[in-house]
């Protein structure tokens, strides 16, 4: 399945909408608690441990997102949001959405600009 | 003289100073490895533009996370700063080196897929527990013709 956050796809072309798909994942996070994480809010710098977990629940998100398009037929998906928001104390929301589409990739014309399978039209003799 | 004062008053001194220069440390070196990977990947061609020019292929979702924090002593300077009003420095010097990360991650995914452009380049921050932030950046990654 193709997954873009444009609303087209290059050399494709959109032949059916679905409609809008979604995916989302609720992480928990712990900054207090976690010993790693405690020890980076003193020296500053990249906390890995959540990063991961960032990235693991985007690729969960997007899963499901993908999994909606397939169910409904679908085998793209264009103009992919994500959004993320405090739910509760120290739990955030992914969701992911976008539109699930039916695609077909274009045909290149060949360079002479004749279009395989096209009949030449040639003007009928009259009949005398 | 009370021990327990005197380590009420030098405990808190040694974090920060443990904090501030630890930091410094982490600082520079992150900015160093940011400087080194960002013209490994210069022929991986970023863009907020919308639509990706005629004749690509390949299109892929990327996307790249970071989770970063500034040091103790540089949160605590921040702390003052949101009562005395003004720029808070570090946090800024903070998210722009967590937005350069995410975006080269995004850069990376995208070399990693045989591309070298990517299109529709979009930010989000947000705000993990008032010293760290989160910044995540995606978009769409092609291959120019």
């Amino acid at each position: 399945m193709i997954i873009v956050n444009t609303e087209t796809i290059p050399g494709h072309r959109i032949v059916d909408l679905v409609g809008l798909v979604q995916g989302n994942t609720i992480r928990a996070k712990h900054l207090g608690r976690d010993i790693g994480a405690g020890l980076k809010n003193l020296v500053g710098g990249e906390i890995r441990s959540y990063t991961e977990l960032m990235t693991e629940a985007r690729r969960e998100a997007v899963e499901r997102m993908v999994g909606q398009a397939r169910d409904l037929g679908a085998n793209a998906i264009v103009n992919v949001r994500f959004t993320t928001s405090q739910v509760a104390a120290g739990a955030a929301e992914l969701y992911a959405y976008g539109t699930a589409v039916v695609v077909e990739a274009e045909v290149v014309p060949p360079a002479d600009g004749v279009v395989a399978g096209a009949t030449a039209v040639t003007a009928a003799p009259s009949v005398g | 003289m009370d021990v327990l004062l005197l380590f009420q008053l030098i405990g808190p001194l040694l974090f920060l100073a443990v904090g501030g220069g630890a930091g410094r440390v982490v600082e520079r070196g992150h900015e160093r490895s940011l400087t080194r990977r960002e013209a490994a990947i210069a022929g991986v061609v970023v863009t907020d533009l919308r639509h990706a020019p005629p004749g690509c292929v390949g299109a892929h979702l990327v996307s790249g996370d970071v989770v970063i924090a500034t040091d103790y002593g540089k949160h605590l300077a921040g702390r003052v700063r949101t009562v005395l009003g003004g720029e808070v420095r570090s946090m800024r010097r903070m998210l722009d080196r967590g937005r350069r990360e995410a975006l080269l991650r995004v850069r990376e995914q995208a070399a990693s897929v045989g591309a070298d452009l990517v299109v529709n380049v979009r930010f989000h921050t947000m705000e993990v527990d008032g010293r760290s932030a989160e910044v995540s950046c995606y978009g769409t990654a092609v291959r120019r013709p």
